[in-house]
């Protein structure tokens, strides 16, 4: 049984894929939505829309009302104050701006780390910046089970040499491996007390209690649409004595104290000074009501759902011989969310394909880790990911299509 | 095509198997490389031409459909205005030519490794005529 009721998702309790029943194994890419959330977007329409913190009329005050709410209910859900949480188009939008907030304290010669297995969002915006400050990007290796180097990451903390920024995932989007934030915690803060370390959460904010007050992070990217939210819509969490030392990256509409001919004083509210322009109300309500609806489970069913879910997934792998399982399979090893695999003859995309020809729904590509794919040489993966509202019969449905695509390809 | 029977994709599974104008060419005109940044799919495909005459040869790694596409396309490019006119095609009317018009729009761009790599090889041939 699933954690989450399938009829509370309209998606999946009627949709079929070329006469099968969708096995929608891709959810790490973007859950699917229940209704309540749906509910959530059309009634803010139907009954509040107008813009926020403008008009002073019966309307604008409900929406300015739906809006602080809602910041509200998604704070607390991840253990924030809404002060903390900066509201971006999704997590790559979060991560940018961490990078352009902290650009300024880079100089030519400091250090910022990150790790092998980051998704381009946590990645790129590094290197880039890296670059333009002339600063080292430390890349920190991982084994093909996502576990990081120590020995790599204590010698470059241990040197005399500034560390500005670690940055690195909570849970691997490819391997599903999760990273032992505390310990990375302690070991920079015991060597570079002020680097700012940001973390990448979108894979993991939907699956584990992320509360930021406990983690001792600087920063926590997430996206509302890996978690049962609205595309379009996500945020960034950032300690307060930080935020409140950081220039706004958007400047405009909505964000001000003072605007004259000569300067502009921005609004010391933080929850204003880091919103430019109309925001995306509706997305935030809906994001707040799936928030909600993940709190009808204690974390410790949806961990153990989840649990279920990879152990069987590995077993149906293990039984195609020559399927490369990328990611933990040490079962001492944390994995959430998500099981991948290689295979040396045939192609990601043909795999995913012929799944989908019995309605089998998987990511196939390099899921945005190119140079996780290019150190171990996978030309491409195929990962199964899954939500509380993902059901064994949809592995089921899985097993079926690998004995089909072994079927297909079997004398390649 | 997206929708494969079992017996179109054993079909194409042995077409795979049997790609044409596969390997290299000794002291080519031109040699060009195109990829789909979503997978890894990567073609090159060398070049020996004069004003009329084209000989191709192409290596690749990639999915079945990114690598059956140029075996296909090179049946279609086998004199220097076949290349101007099949690397000048919309992408629909070469998925037509090269009989992968029912592709999802993910698989397109398997395909379309080959149409890309096409158009970079017609582009360095008339740089290098105009030289």
């Amino acid at each position: 049984m699933p954690l989450a009721p399938r009829t509370d998702f309209p998606l999946l309790s009627s949709s079929t894929v070329r006469g099968h029943q969708l096995a929608y194994l891709d959810s790490a890419a973007t859950s699917q939505k229940p209704q309540v959330v749906l509910d959530a977007i059309n009634d803010y329409y139907s009954t509040s829309n107008a813009n926020v913190h403008r008009g002073a009329h019966f309307l604008g005050d409900k929406s300015t009302q739906a809006w602080h709410q809602a910041r509200q209910t998604i704070a607390q859900f991840l253990g924030a104050t809404p002060q903390e949480l900066v509201i971006t188009r999704n997590t790559t939008e979060a991560l940018n701006l961490a990078a352009r907030a902290v650009a300024s304290s880079i100089q030519p010669g400091d250090r910022i780390i990150t790790t092998l297995l980051e998704h381009h969002s946590n990645f790129v915006p590094w290197q880039r910046l890296a670059r333009e400050r002339q600063a080292e990007l430390v890349v920190v290796k991982v084994d093909k089970q996502g576990q990081l180097d120590w020995d790599q990451l204590n010698e470059v903390l241990a040197s005399s040499t500034p560390v500005r920024v670690v940055a690195l995932s909570h849970i691997s989007n490819t391997l599903g491996s999760v990273f032992p934030l505390s310990q990375v915690v302690e070991a920079v803060r015991h060597h570079h007390k002020n680097a700012v370390i940001v973390v990448d959460g979108a894979q993991a904010a939907v699956h584990m209690d992320v509360k930021f007050d406990q983690l001792g992070v600087d920063a926590y990217a997430l996206s509302a649409h890996k978690m049962l939210g609205p595309m379009g819509i996500g945020a960034l969490l950032v300690r307060r004595s930080l935020l409140e030392t950081w220039e706004p990256v958007l400047v405009g509409g909505g964000m001000i104290d003072e605007v004259t001919l000569e300067k502009t004083t921005y609004a010391t509210n933080l929850e204003e000074r880091f919103t430019a322009g109309t925001p995306d109300v509706a997305s935030l309500v809906g994001w707040a009501a799936a928030c909600e609806y993940l709190d009808q489970w204690s974390w410790s069913q949806h961990l153990a759902h989840d649990r279920e879910l990879v152990d069987r997934t590995l077993e149906i792998a293990k039984k195609f011989p020559e399927l490369e399982i990328i990611g933990p399979t040490d079962p001492d090893l944390p994995r959430i969310g998500s099981v991948a695999f290689v295979h040396p003859k045939i192609h990601a995309h043909d795999i995913g394909q012929v799944l989908d020809s019995v309605g089998v729904a998987v990511r196939s590509g390099h899921h945005c880790t190119m140079p996780l794919h290019n150190e171990f040489g996978w030309p491409a993966s195929v990962r199964a990911s899954f939500q509380c509202y993902t059901d064994l019969s949809e592995l089921d449905a899985l097993a079926e299509g690998l004995r089909k695509v072994a079927a297909v390809f079997g004398n390649l | 095509m997206s929708e494969y029977s079992d017996e179109a994709y054993l079909d194409l599974v042995e077409e795979y198997k049997q790609q044409e104008f596969v390997g290299v060419l000794e002291q080519p005109t031109a040699v060009v490389e195109a990829k789909n940044a979503s997978c890894g799919d990567r073609v090159t495909v060398a070049a020996k031409s004069d004003s009329t005459h084209l000989e191709c040869k192409w290596t690749g790694q990639g999915c079945i459909i990114s690598q059956v596409a140029m075996s296909r396309a090179l049946r279609h490019v086998q004199s220097t205005a076949e290349l101007k006119q099949v690397s000048a095609l919309a992408d629909h009317e070469y998925l037509e030519l090269i009989q992968f018009s029912d592709l999802t729009l993910q698989r397109q761009r398997c395909a379309l490794v080959s149409k890309q790599a096409l158009e970079r090889l017609q582009d360095r041939l008339s740089d290098s005529q105009n030289l």
